[in-house]
């Protein structure tokens, strides 16, 4: 094999994928992967080494125990680990040790602690009252061991509190106290969110805690003894700050900080946009960039001294290890300085080093250690943009005419390799990157000509200050003089790029199909075949990923509703089949949470939607139509439609002064009207009636919610708003327009809406449910969700699974969650014990 | 209880499948991979290397045309040596490999050249028995920042195949002299003369040795190391070199 490494990593992380997506007991993983091995050592015994069938087990055997690792790693839960105890109404106090240096921001700080014991806190008030009687000490019953309410058990995991800033946060390796209650981070409850879940558990953190006061976080013990972190590395990051913050000032010493340690909390909000908009962020996030030129630096630096290449490469390999600490050991500096390490160790050795194998092994080494870092973007982006280095520059470089691709003159490397590998880099991370962002960089290739060479400058002499600074300031004032230079130019040269017309290229995230297209059609570019049956089948399987990039193009010619979760409150996103886009509902706004901000725009950025059509605001309460002024200011809106019904209250009047500042057309609909040109899909509204509009029912906005009916050929959805009994009742006038497919149940579920008669009439197939988690008003009322049952009707409640995602071809419709509920993995012994007795995993406890 | 040498033998094993797994051996010249643990390169690059065969100059190695009564390249010209043996001309590949050894840090190189020079040398009939191999040394700062001496390198593939003892630290470089590729060959002869010391004579007294060197390309090197030996009470010298330029 000419890579083995690789081999074995590309198994490894299709067996963390397989343990990623396949939901069973980590036993069976244990199983595949000793059958496989097992044949493996049969076929080794019978048929010998190196052939095709041994290789075969042998992949098998390594996916197995790929998918086995991660899943003892990730869905084993203890069974006292603080996630069982997250999302309840208690508060719980809890102790551990604080695990890495708290990391202090503008308005907070955030504290990672292990957590070795937990018990139940009283409820709020009682701490407090125990506060005011034993002043600063309130939580010394708890600290003591036996809270009055609780007993104290062990606990495992990682907890991440959130600290109002003012709250002493303690240092590495304290022992700290703190109560309050536990919530788990959350996945993406929407297409375009954030999944929380995934972020914490790249991170080892599976529960978060807000403190805001100081009763409820207290250190209880300092840690006094040596430790790497304390002893070593803090001191050496404080002294390199030190020495930049000692010899320069502003933007430059933050930007230096930035580039050097990756520190971004000093940046100005506004350098950090601009590097992001020439796609040269990641200059500001140590990666394996810096590592590289701290190592070339440092190499370069020791031989110039004129050492023996021993101490040469050991000292290069201590202060790499330093480094890849002061830099908080992301992803992508353990893969560079593991890479580094692999280099220099295999000159030391004699051996031939191949970069490619050399880049598994850090793969290799990483997801052992860490499988879940699989899923970290640090991660994905540091492996792909090398790897397409690595393969792609050379390949590129064939490509590119003789006189060019063999010219040694200096400007002519510095512009083929620079753009060639930028661009390479750029192409391996681009779809992860639009998968995130939603945007692509198209400046990067280009800045990084002028930017590289200046960062290369910065970090060098920001090495000779943070080296020079402890024992002479005055020689890195003189480094640090030469470097304020390099960064103001730097400064000047990314704000003049940024200034190039759309420089950031929006893009809608890119699908699975998308993603297997290209990254197929990357591969076979960069395979090279022997032979002409080779040649021929690489053809044919370029052709092949081709027509799937293609079929990603062909527009989709369905309906796709989704209903969104907004939290408390309705937002319903409706593509058509031609491409019109309505938007019924925006979900709330606070100071808290802007539904339309947080919610509704990057669902439509990650959909690739950039219009709406259509507005309706079925009526005017905050958690309808909240949200919709962040919809109106960041993208372009058609019309605005109501049923007329307005409200007096300051945040009403704020939005419908958003839509006039705007010019967006605003018109009243009534019962009768229609909607038209939707691509086959017709709108009919069935409330509110005009005369129910003059009636008593004005009292009650809930009951003048504008009801719209949807029908896609044989799938109808009823659209209700907030409507209860009265609206209903005077929609049910006319039963036969009521029937529908899906049913948007009115009002959140609440008791007062859905009575027998309106669901008789709309006797829907399934309905869907948009309530917030943990609300306030107990919607939905399971008395509701009882009737639904009762009329056959499957309930879809954005509550419990996020979005609603509801598609029609006209003939036939689905639907189905977009994070679908999850229970807590197993404990260990459950997983044998289950095991032993069913031969099933014994998830099912745990709902 | 597992007996000691099984137990090493196992750990050793082990050690090498996994140092295989991150360095798969490899041919240092067009990466593809190999599995003879002692080779450098592949079959493919392996034959590009030209060796010199018969007729070649007895006193300087050059390889000739055909059999002349004296060789253009060494005419008028005295050697302290007695007679010199080249393995390959110094063509593209070879010069690629030598580069390798002697700037990017692969003495095993260096000792994969030995082994096909000794392979040659055996065969040859023209060489007498030899005792011991002297590397050319280096300076010991040059040594020191390069890490090892390629000529011992390359003494020590000859020691491998032959079994004849690799005598170091019996020759020894008193300046540090620059570099003798930039030089014409009249410089080569100043830079180098008087530089080698012998500093165990009692090694190679009266004894017949072979000087181990990359490359002869005027021979002022080897020669003035020939001569130190001579004056030290060496029996008879003899050069050895992989390439012939």
């Amino acid at each position: 094999m000419q890579r083995p490494a690789l081999f074995i990593a590309v198994c490894i992380v299709i067996g963390i994928l397989m343990g990623h997506r396949v939901d069973v007991s980590p036993v069976h993983f244990a199983l595949g992967a000793t059958a496989a091995i097992a044949t493996g050592c049969a076929v080794y015994r019978t048929r010998g080494n190196d052939t095709f069938a041994l290789r075969y087990c042998m992949a098998l055997g390594l996916v197995f125990a790929g998918a086995f690792w991660y899943a003892v790693q990730v869905r084993i839960v203890p069974a006292n680990d603080i996630r069982r105890f997250c999302d309840q109404r208690q508060r719980h106090v809890l102790t551990g040790t604080i695990v890495r240096s708290p990391d202090a921001r503008d308005r907070f700080t955030l504290v990672t602690v292990d957590v070795d014991a937990i018990s139940l806190a009283g409820t709020g008030r009682t701490s407090r009252e125990s506060r005011t009687r034993s002043g600063s000490g309130g939580m010394a019953s708890a600290a003591g061991g036996t809270p009055a309410t609780g007993r104290k058990a062990p606990a495992t995991g990682c907890l991440q509190v959130r600290l109002t800033s003012g709250i002493e946060p303690g240092r590495y390796g304290d022992r700290i106290l703190v109560s309050g209650r536990l919530r788990s981070p959350q996945p993406a409850r929407n297409p375009g969110g954030f999944d929380a879940r995934t972020y914490y558990a790249s991170r080892g953190v599976h529960a978060l805690m807000s403190v805001r006061d100081e009763a409820g976080y207290r250190v209880t013990r300092r840690n006094t003894s040596f430790t790497w972190q304390t002893g070593v590395i803090d001191p050496l990051r404080n002294s390199i700050d030190r020495s930049i913050d000692r010899t320069m000032r502003g933007d430059s010493a933050a930007l230096l900080k930035g580039i050097l340690l990756g520190e971004r909390r000093q940046l100005p909000e506004d350098l950090l946009d601009t590097f992001r908009t020439i796609g040269l962020a990641h200059i500001l996030a140590v990666s394996g960039l810096h590592v590289g030129l701290i190592t070339l630096v440092i190499h370069t630096l020791l031989f110039v001294l004129r050492l023996p290449r021993n101490i040469v490469v050991a000292g290069t390999l201590g202060i790499l290890v330093l480094y890849a600490f002061i830099t908080n050991l992301t992803p992508s500096v353990i893969r560079a300085t593991i890479m580094a390490a692999l280099f220099l160790a295999g000159r030391q050795l004699d051996r031939q080093t191949d970069t490619v194998n050399i880049l598994a092994v850090a793969a290799i080494v990483i997801l052992l250690i860490w499988p879940s870092a699989l899923f970290d973007l640090s991660f994905q982006l540091s492996f792909l943009a090398t790897y397409a280095i690595i393969t792609g520059y050379p390949r590129m470089k064939e490509l590119l005419p003789e006189r060019i691709s063999r010219s040694e003159k200096w400007w002519a490397r510095w512009l083929r390799d620079g753009l060639l590998v930028s661009v390479a880099a750029q192409l391996g991370a681009l779809p992860v990157v639009a998968g995130t962002f939603y945007q692509v960089s198209w400046m990067s290739a280009v800045a990084n000509l002028f930017i590289g060479p200046l960062v290369f400058l910065n970090t060098t002499f920001g090495v000779l200050t943070a080296l020079t600074g402890p024992l002479a300031i005055e020689i890195a004032r003189l480094f640090s003089a030469a470097n304020t230079l390099v960064l103001f130019a730097m400064i000047h040269l990314s704000k003049a790029f940024s200034g190039a017309p759309s420089a950031l290229v929006e893009v809608p995230a890119p699908s699975t199909l998308f993603f297997a297209s290209f990254y197929g059609a990357a591969l076979l570019l960069l395979w090279k075949p022997g032979g002409p049956r080779g040649r021929r089948t690489r053809q044919g399987l370029l052709a092949l990923c081709l027509l799937l990039f293609c079929y990603n193009l062909v527009p989709d010619r369905s309906l796709r509703i989704t209903v969104l979760d907004v939290g408390q409150g309705d937002a319903i996103f409706i593509a058509c089949p031609n491409g019109r886009t309505l938007l019924v509902d925006g979900g709330a706004r606070s100071p808290f949470f802007d539904a339309g901000a947080r919610v509704i725009v990057p669902f439509m950025r990650a959909k690739g939607y950039r219009r709406v059509d259509t507005i309706i605001v079925t009526h005017p309460d905050l958690d309808h139509y909240g949200g919709l002024r962040a919809v109106v200011e960041s993208v372009e809106v058609g019309e605005v439609l109501s049923s007329g019904v307005g409200s007096d209250s300051r945040s009403y009047q704020a939005w419908r002064e958003a839509i006039d500042r705007r010019g967006i057309p605003y018109r009243t609909v009534v019962k009768g009207d229609t909607l038209a040109a939707l691509g086959g899909v017709r709108g009919l509204f069935l409330h509110p009636d005009p005369l129910f509009l003059t009636g008593t029912a004005r009292t009650n906005t809930n009951e003048v919610s504008v009801v719209l009916r949807l029908t896609f050929g044989a799938f109808s959805m009823l659209l209700t708003g907030d409507i209860e009994e009265k609206g209903e009742a005077a929609t049910v006038r006319r039963p036969s327009s009521l029937k529908s497919t899906v049913l948007k149940s009115p009002h959140h579920g609440s008791r007062t809406s859905s009575g027998t008669a309106f669901l008789n009439a709309v006797d829907p197939e399934a309905v869907a449910v948009s309530a917030g988690r943990f609300n306030n008003f107990g919607h939905p009322s399971p008395e509701v969700i009882e009737r639904y049952s009762r009329q056959g009707a499957e309930v879809f409640r954005t509550d419990e699974g996020g979005a609603v995602m509801i598609r029609s071809s006209g003939r036939s419709w689905d639907m189905a969650y977009f994070a679908p509920p999850e229970p807590l993995g197993p404990t260990p012994g459950q997983v044998m014990d289950g095991f032993l007795l069913t031969g099933k995993s014994p998830r099912s406890i745990f709902r | 209880m597992i007996p000691k040498a099984i137990f090493t033998h196992m750990l050793r094993t082990v050690g090498q499948t996994a140092l295989d797994m991150v360095y798969p051996p490899c041919c240092v010249l067009c990466k593809v991979r190999i599995f003879d643990e002692r080779s450098a390169v592949c079959d493919g690059c392996g034959s590009g290397l030209l060796s010199i065969d018969a007729p070649y100059c007895e006193r300087c190695a050059q390889p000739l045309g055909t059999p002349v009564a004296s060789c253009p390249a060494c005419r008028g010209r005295t050697f302290y040596f007695e007679g010199a043996f080249s393995a390959f001309e110094f063509n593209r590949p070879l010069q690629d490999l030598i580069h390798l050894l002697k700037y990017r840090n692969r003495p095993g190189i260096g000792r994969f050249l030995g082994s096909l020079l000794a392979k040659r040398v055996e065969q040859e009939p023209g060489i007498p028995h030899i005792t011991g191999v002297l590397p050319v040394p280096l300076h010991p700062l040059r040594r020191r920042e390069r890490g090892y001496n390629q000529s011992a390198c390359i003494a020590r593939g000859i020691s491998d195949v032959t079994g004849i003892p690799v005598l170091e630290n019996v020759l020894g470089r008193g300046r540090n002299t620059p570099t003798q590729t930039s030089l014409s060959p009249e410089a080569r002869m100043a830079n180098v003369s008087g530089v080698f010391e012998v500093a165990r004579a009692d090694a190679v007294c009266g004894a017949t040795v072979a000087l181990v060197d990359d490359i002869f390309t005027t021979g002022a090197t080897i020669d003035s190391c020939a001569r130190a030996l001579l004056q030290a009470g060496a029996g008879r010298v003899f050069a050895l070199t992989v390439a012939r330029a």
